[in-house]
């Protein structure tokens, strides 16, 4: 059994064309559960992490947001960014029992700009990388040291895959952007507040399995599913015997399809067009007969259309009331 | 018996004096005239938009119209609230207390800072879901129109169509907000909102309101000689969000409300002399033919591009205009809807006058589809 489960690194990073491939939609947090959700699944009845080493500067909301997203409690352990952090973190795994549950390892790097006006150092990748530990204690030597290697956490998580002969994905994200044309949504001030009708933080916080894990529910009398869940089935109002059924976060196929520009946007995405323009919206069938409005994400309008299959990521929606809020975005499947 | 209507657009007065004015008009209009202390009950219908007065404003209502003391209730279904309205005016009428219902609609929606106002144009739709996603009601619409158009050829000029038809009958309206014909190809060039719906086919933010005054069929005579009977009321519902609709090119309350309003009345479909439907976007008309019961899936197409609903076609739609042309101030547009009818039935509706109408049924609908509202009309 190896030390590091078959990891998964996800690379979307600044590229040293100049052309930004990370999405003005993603932060520490999106990032990390993008790469989170590109490890492979675990095995029926295998017991999950509930140790969670973050390497890097994350959002203050991964105090809930983790376990939101795992869909269990889990203790977050903090540790400083870049490869004093992931040294640190990985002392700590090898330390842990050998009898104890996996742990999961996520750490995020973005390029720092050196002042409001500078530009990011397109030289570092910026990006994520999870990383499960089957078992504490089973790291070899060789693999520690290449992941100490550096020259930053992406890059050295990426050695390590290289050698367990793991191909980590290539940078993916958006296309025929400008670097400058996305910094006023990246630095945006998160101070935005309602002007009139809004969800409130404790409905948002009440939608999160759906919202962010796609969870619908199945029903035990008549078999439907019902999304987004609701505690009641929509087909047979039963009440009773409603079961989570997680929906496939990677398929989907695009049932209809718009674009907004023009002014069009609910003022909460005010931000994102003045920093992007326009955007798309599917509704989006997640599974036969089960739909979810999408806003669409890493691709130009007019790329999705009707049929066209694509993916679910969890990104940045909207600030509201000093925080971002998170939700998944569609983007196509090449 | 009697109906009153401001001008729909972008208003110097505030809603108070809208209210006032098309309260008047009501008054003015009834042939023998009626009392303001014959209202036993009065029922507004309004949004709020913009939130001058969320709470009791049909105590508003009350105010504007000199009806001291009377009871007043606030009626809330988003754009249907107008034919909802209706509903609540007849069901109090029938309780047998009143001489006389009032039932008002009224928005005012253009003394709103921009930002504020897209705000509030998207407060009817599936807010956690729908709007989370970046959409306002041109979105859920343009949502709409792609897969309908995608389904049915030449959808995309029907819709075109539907503008064009509405803004030239809009002209023969001094009320209108739109005086302004516009071309197919104009349609089809001007800016795209909400894809592959563009500026023109969506109908404006206006201020406005309309009243009608209500008496029971057999006291009707004594304030009129050319009543105009309301023959049968439907309404119907759905699920909020669209995505949780099986088809999205189907308004179900819509079908809901024209079958129940018809099983209501004696009437059939093809006794209907004209429509007045709701075309807050110009696939809303495509949609409504269909689902009210004139046209099968798909067939609103040749039914709008042959000519059938314009004025001199088979069945007149929207003579006034539309919300698309006439303007869309939310709670009043399905009292003017019935405002027009008034005005047709008793054939007093000038250069727009549709010959020999006899009947006429209302569609009103509530954001993308959620609630609905039907009512057939006849002349007395």
């Amino acid at each position: 059994m190896p030390g590091v489960e078959a990891g998964a690194v996800y690379v979307p990073g600044f590229v040293s064309e100049g052309r930004p491939v990370a999405g003005p939609d993603e932060d520490a947090f999106t990032l990390a559960a993008t790469a989170w959700e590109g490890l492979p699944p675990l095995p029926a009845g295998a017991p999950s992490a509930r140790t969670l080493h973050l390497v890097g500067s994350f959002p203050r909301m991964v105090d809930w947001g983790f376990a939101a997203l795992l869909g269990h409690p889990v203790e977050l352990v903090a540790h400083p960014a870049g490869l004093p952090g992931l040294s640190e973190a990985l002392a700590q795994v090898e330390a842990a029992s050998p009898d104890g549950p996996p742990q999961l390892l996520l750490g995020v790097q973005i390029p720092e700009r050196s002042g409001p006006d500078s530009e990011p150092d397109l030289g570092v990748g910026a990006g994520a990388v999870a990383l499960r530990f089957a078992a504490a204690g089973s790291l070899s030597r060789a693999e520690r040291s290449l992941l100490r290697e550096g020259p930053d956490v992406v890059s050295a998580a990426k050695v390590v895959l290289a050698s367990r002969g793991v191909d980590p994905p290539g940078p993916t994200g958006h296309r025929g952007l400008s670097l400058g044309s996305i910094r006023p949504f990246v630095e945006a001030p998160v101070t935005a507040v309602s002007e009139g009708a809004y969800v409130p933080r404790a409905r948002y916080l009440e939608n999160l399995p759906s919202r962010w894990r796609l969870v619908a529910e199945r029903c035990g009398h008549c078999g439907s599913l019902t999304f987004p869940a609701r505690g009641v089935c929509r087909s047979c109002s039963a009440r009773e015997g409603l079961s989570p059924h997680p929906l496939p976060r990677d398929g989907g196929t695009v049932a209809a399809v718009t674009t907004i520009g023009q002014g069009g946007q609910p003022t909460e995405f005010d931000l994102q067009v003045a920093a992007l323009g326009e955007y798309a919206v599917a509704l989006v069938e997640l599974a036969p007969g089960v739909v979810s409005t999408l806003q669409v994400t890493d691709a130009s309008p007019g790329e999705v259309r009707i049929g066209t299959r694509v993916a679910t990521r969890l990104r940045r929606l909207y600030p509201m009331e000093g925080e971002w809020r998170y939700g998944r975005k569609a983007l196509p499947l090449l | 018996m009697g109906a009153g209507h401001t001008r729909f657009g972008a208003l110097d007065e505030g809603p108070r004096a809208l209210l006032r004015a098309a309260v008047d008009g009501a008054f003015a209009s009834v042939d023998r005239g009626a009392e303001r202390a014959q209202v036993g009950e009065a029922f507004l219908a309004t949004l709020g938009f913009g939130g001058w007065q969320i709470g009791n404003s049909s105590a508003v209502l009350g105010e504007e119209a000199g009806l001291a003391g009377a009871p007043t209730t606030r009626v809330e279904n988003a754009c249907a609230s107008g034919g909802s309205a209706l509903r609540a005016g007849v069901r109090a009428l029938e309780e047998g207390r009143s001489d006389l219902v009032l039932v008002a609609g009224l928005e005012k929606m253009t003394d709103l800072r921009a930002p504020r106002r897209r705000y509030w144009l998207g407060v009817s739709g599936d807010t956690e879901w729908e709007r989370l996603a970046g959409l306002t009601f041109a979105g859920v619409y343009g949502l709409i129109a792609s897969a309908y158009s995608a389904r049915f050829r030449s959808a995309r000029e029907a819709m075109a169509e539907v503008a064009s038809k509405n803004h030239e009958n809009g002209r023969r309206n001094p009320n209108a907000h739109f005086q302004k014909a516009v071309t197919r190809e104009e349609v089809l060039r001007a800016p795209r909102v909400a894809e592959p719906l563009g500026l023109l086919d969506c109908c404006p933010v206006s201020d406005g309101a309309a009243a009608v005054l209500l008496a029971r069929p057999d006291r009707a005579r004594e304030f009129t000689d050319t009543p105009v009977f309301i023959e049968g009321l439907g309404a119907g519902s759905d699920r909020l969000a669209v995505q949780e609709r099986p088809d999205v090119t189907r308004f179900a309350a819509t079908r809901r409300a024209a079958e129940a309003a018809f099983d209501d009345s004696r009437m059939g479909r093809s006794q209907v002399s004209f429509l007045e439907v709701h075309d807050c976007f110009t696939i809303a008309e495509l949609l409504a033919l269909e689902d009210l019961g004139f046209a099968d899936p798909g067939g609103a197409v040749s039914m709008t591009l042959s000519g059938e609903t314009r004025p001199s076609g088979r069945l007149p739609v929207n003579p006034d205009g539309g919300l698309k042309a006439k303007g869309h101030p939310i709670g009043a547009t399905g009292v003017s809807q019935v405002y027009e009818i008034f005005l047709q039935l008793r054939a007093a509706a000038g250069d727009r006058q549709v010959p020999g109408a006899e009947t006429a049924l209302a569609h009103n609908v509530g954001g993308a589809g959620a609630t609905a509202t039907v009512s057939l009309f006849r002349r007395g």
